[in-house]
């Protein structure tokens, strides 16, 4: 079984591991660029590389588990469509406190209720208002390398 | 079975996804503690906008484990956003440089070698040999300097001694000639001093906020959530947007303006007349602090002289100059930009342009002007800055808390580096300027150089710097800390022609192999953002310092370090004149490291080896080079309205704004009791200009140099997404970032997309006179274009948008136009 499969069977129980892993011996084996091939592209710059399809964003039912404590989380749901404007915000519709429970989705974390100055609100503060800023989508990463 | 490096970056995304952890962050969550799980937190400016947020950094072990914003920090208050969250992956991409490269053919250099690793001597060598041959052979109009707004504060004032004073060249221009110079031309004309007057003090005291083209949403996202707050806090407060097409701002926007391209002029314009016809014009303050002049019109487009386009233009040189006129003469020549005339030609419908001027009628609103590149990106961006100021300057709204123009910067830097310390090809540090002789006199006696080093003709600007290395007559080019290959418009005739024209020899410093590295013949591996001690300047005229807080990996080195190093290579008898050396002989036989860098005030201060971090120039030179650097440059202003603090003080603050005088910064220049320049009784003083007044322009709607016509039949604008900074050499690197946006779209109308016989996600090419890309149609994204344009990120290596665009300018400013061009739009 190739590494990423085994990971994406073994979900999250071995993210440590696979974390680990991950940094260790794949980093260890490539090792820094030597070449000037980049990443981004591998192609004349005169030319132009396949264009890859247009990526969907990821559905998973599993919370994102946050990579450090202090991080904005990503989303992992689609959000294409998702109308958040003055007089509609449909994330809370879901993540506001008084409904998260009930829609089994983790409610927006207490830091959003302090404005400005640090003071504690008795609603979300405006200048969190807008989720995208720092709350993003992932896209599924449909093409699969072999690690061989 | 081999990776290409795309699907190497996918694949280590997906592990990163599948282990739910992000392999840029360090930190784990496990359920054993190890024996330490400390982490040291400093501040750092963020590496991103022009914003200019406060970070806080962690690291273990020389290396960047996470970021958050910085609740100490002023303007954000302990907010980031997605790219300041993530902005310490951008230093373990994979393939990060690491050792210096150079293009070889059996051990020896050659243009169409194959890049192969070398010492930082060889490469050193390489360099000093090509830029030697072609100072003898051409002298220093020959040799040249792209560097960037993203440079440090000592990085641009070291880069701008080395060419200015050593190889006796203005060919030094910074990448925000592509983002700021139509702001710097728009000040200097307006105010003869560059930079707002007001601060970011005014989101929290503003009636009303005015986008003009301006995506704060996305571009200047804690900025956005300022006015956010101000807004949806306070019933009544008012914003309007606009733009030639809907994107984010309009979700919060009262009033969303959607305008055809360039027609931003007539409507400025036609504010000024309403508040003239509608009696509402502070005649006291425009009588007292004010002059009226007349712009030259019929300006070009600063393209190639032979392009058609320029032919019966007053195109000759001066542009930029005006006459006086009386304020019946400006009232008569506002007078033709009706409601109707306006309406029919903006498309915007006649009740939003009443609002609209409203806001800068009425006397009671107070009123904030917002723009960045939808202004200075215009073939008339310097006008476009100069008529926003005359409908503040006409009703006095200017440099009052809450009420004021402001012109936001799009990089970190691009005030405290590209424009304050005058890193431009006319320009010197603190607004001087290299066609002046009192201000050439005055950097050469700071910089206690022979009289006469300065050059006084301005340099190749950003566009001509392209046009010159095409042609053939700029030789020897260094390029440092931006992409310009991706970023410079009409990449396939205008920029990549130059750099692989075998005639010259193109030197790329970058933390990655970009697209102009690519392109280069010698690339140099660079420390990135806190792998060295910093300083940045941001758009509300506040410094920030941050320590270097992390190892650079490999042999990667700081664009400081590199700059100093290659003056060591040079003596005055390779660069300066014989007569020059004759008559100041205590400068024979010394080299440019000597005389620019190892002085008595640069080696003055010396690096305190308690203070717990590294330095990694400052252990190499033996002194506290950064200090050196920036208390000699801190001298060029202090006392003549760009005070800056002592260094040292910038280490413990959050950053002041500048003018920093008796120790206390200032919020609202020109303003009496606000800035300590302004003389007593004054009230507001424009002291840039010699009569302390500041000028209002009469200058009108002309064309676009391009319109849509029968065969390219839309028009494109470019930009950027938020989750990408630029041009993605850094953001396209971290997998959380790369999966948030992964490649670059085409947001179209869904009509225009259904009568071309596509849809979402079809693959499309672009089409201009100059070139294609192609790319993939999106008609149900954020951005939500009229019929008739298209917008494009131009963020995505793979899809080089800048294959399209057009090389035209502000003919003053010299700043290119990204918003608009014509093109066509195919199913491929």
């Amino acid at each position: 079984m190739r590494l990423p499969e085994m990971i994406k069977t073994n979900g999250l129980k071995i993210s440590a591991f696979a974390g680990v892993l991950a940094a260790t011996s794949l980093f260890a084996a490539i090792g820094y660029a030597q070449s000037l091939e980049s990443s981004l592209r591998d192609t004349d710059l005169l030319d132009q590389p396949a264009i890859p399809e247009l990526m969907e964003q990821e559905q998973s039912a599993n919370r994102r588990v946050r990579t450090i404590p202090y991080k904005a989380p990503t989303i992992p749901h689609s959000i294409l469509g998702f109308r958040i404007a003055k007089d509609f915000n449909q994330c809370l519709v879901c993540h506001a406190p008084n409904v998260a429970p009930m829609m089994k989705a983790p409610a927006v974390a207490v830091s959003h209720y302090q404005n400005r100055d640090g003071d504690y609100m008795s609603n979300i503060s405006a200048r969190r208002y807008f989720c995208t800023q720092c709350h993003v989508p992932q896209a599924v990463v449909s093409e699969t390398a072999s690690l061989q | 079975m081999k990776l290409n490096r795309r699907q190497f970056l996918k694949s280590q995304t997906l592990l990163a996804a599948g282990a739910g952890v992000s392999l840029t962050s360090k930190a784990q969550n496990t359920n054993l503690l190890a024996s330490d799980t400390s982490v040291e937190w400093n501040k750092a400016a963020c590496r991103f906008c022009g914003t200019g947020c406060s970070l806080m950094v962690g690291t273990q072990n020389g290396e960047v484990i996470g970021t958050y914003g910085d609740p100490q920090g002023e303007v954000n208050r302990g907010l980031a956003c997605v790219k300041g969250y993530n902005a310490g992956g951008i230093l373990y991409g994979e393939d990060r440089l690491t050792t210096p490269m150079l293009r070889m053919r059996n051990g020896e250099y050659h243009k169409e070698g194959e890049f192969t690793p070398v010492s930082w001597d060889r490469a050193f060598d390489e360099m000093a040999c090509q830029f030697k041959k072609t100072l003898a052979e051409k002298g220093p109009e020959s040799v040249g300097m792209f560097g960037s707004g993203q440079w440090t504060i000592w990085e641009g004032y070291a880069a701008s001694k080395l060419m200015k004073a050593g190889f006796r060249t203005n060919n030094l221009d910074p990448n925000a000639r592509h983002c700021m110079a139509s702001a710097v031309a728009g000040f200097m004309r307006s105010f003869g001093i560059d930079e707002p007057m007001g601060c970011y003090d005014d989101f929290e005291n503003a009636d009303a906020f005015v986008l003009w083209g301006s995506n704060m949403a996305e571009m200047h996202p804690i900025l956005w959530t300022r006015i956010t707050d101000r807004k949806l806090s306070n019933p009544g407060v008012e914003v309007a947007a606009l733009s030639t097409y809907e994107n984010r701002c309009f979700d919060l926007a009262d009033h969303g303006l959607v305008f055809t391209p360039q027609t931003d002029l007539a409507i400025l314009n036609y504010i000024a007349n309403v508040i003239i016809q509608t009696d509402r014009v502070d005649h006291d303050f425009v009588r007292k602090h004010t002059n009226l002049r007349r712009s030259i019109t019929n300006i070009g487009y600063g393209l190639r002289a032979d392009h058609e386009l320029e032919q019966g233009t007053n195109n000759s040189g001066n542009q930029g100059s005006s006459e006086p006129m009386s304020f019946d003469e400006y009232a008569e020549f506002v007078s033709t930009y009706t409601e109707d005339y306006v309406s029919e030609l903006s498309g915007v419908p006649v009740e939003q342009l009443r609002t609209l001027a409203e806001y800068y009628a009425d006397p009671d609103i107070k009123v904030m002007s917002l723009w960045t590149m939808g202004f200075n990106q215009h073939t008339r961006g310097t006008w476009a800055n100069n008529l926003v100021y005359n409908i503040h300057l006409l009703t006095g709204k200017i440099s009052k808390p809450g009420s004021g123009p402001f012109s936001l910067t799009g990089q970190p830097s691009a005030c405290g580096t590209a424009r304050e310390v005058g890193t431009f090809s006319h320009r010197l540090p603190a607004d001087m300027v290299v066609t002046n002789p009192e201000h050439r006199k005055t950097a050469e006696e700071i910089w206690q150089l022979p009289e006469g080093t300065i050059p006084a003709v301005p340099g190749f600007h950003a566009v001509q710097q392209n046009r010159k290395l095409k042609d053939g007559v700029l030789n020897a080019y260094w390029v440092m800390c931006n992409n310009n290959m991706q970023a410079g418009a009409n990449l396939t005739n205008e920029t990549y022609p130059g750099y692989r024209n075998p005639e010259n020899f193109i030197v790329v410093s970058d933390g990655y192999p970009t697209a102009s590295a690519m392109a280069a013949d010698l690339v140099l591996p660079t420390a990135m953002w806190v792998e060295k001690e910093g300083a940045y300047g941001n758009a509300e005229r506040r410094t920030q310092f941050w320590h270097q807080l992390a190892d650079a990996p490999g042999e990667a080195k700081s664009d400081l370090w590199q700059l100093i190093e290659f003056s060591k290579r040079f003596t005055t008898e390779e660069v300066w004149t014989a007569e020059a050396l004759d008559a100041n002989p205590e400068y024979k036989g010394k080299t440019l490291y000597d005389v620019l860098f190892a002085t008595e005030s640069m080696r003055q201060y010396s690096w305190p080896e308690d203070s717990g971090y590294r330095n990694v120039e400052a252990e190499e030179l033996g002194c506290y080079i950064q200090k050196g650097l920036f208390e000699e440059y801190a001298e060029f202003g202090r006392g003549h309205g760009h005070d800056l603090a002592d260094f040292d003080r910038y280490h413990e603050e959050r950053g002041l704004r500048w003018p920093v005088v008796n120790g206390t910064e200032t919020k609202w220049r020109f303003r009496e009791g606000h800035d300590p320049y302004v003389e007593a009784g004054s009230e507001i003083q424009f002291y840039g200009n010699a009569d302390n007044k500041a000028n209002i322009f009469a200058a009108p709607y002309e064309p676009p140099p391009e319109s849509p016509d029968e065969e390219y039949d839309m028009w494109l604008c470019t930009g950027r997404v938020i989750e990408h900074w630029h041009s993605g050499s850094m953001t396209q690197r971290v997998p959380e970032l790369y999966r948030s946006f992964p490649d670059a779209v085409v947001f179209m109308h869904p009509e225009d997309a259904a009568a071309r016989g596509l849809q979402r996600g079809s693959t499309i090419r672009l089409t201009s006179r100059r070139g294609e890309v192609k790319s993939r149609v999106e008609t149900n994204g954020r951005n939500k274009p009229p019929k008739g344009l298209v917008f494009m990120p131009w963020f995505d290596a793979s899809q080089l948008v800048n294959k399209v665009t057009l090389d035209a300018t502000c003919p003053i400013s010299r700043q290119t136009d990204y918003k608009k061009c014509a093109i066509k739009v195919e199913a491929v």
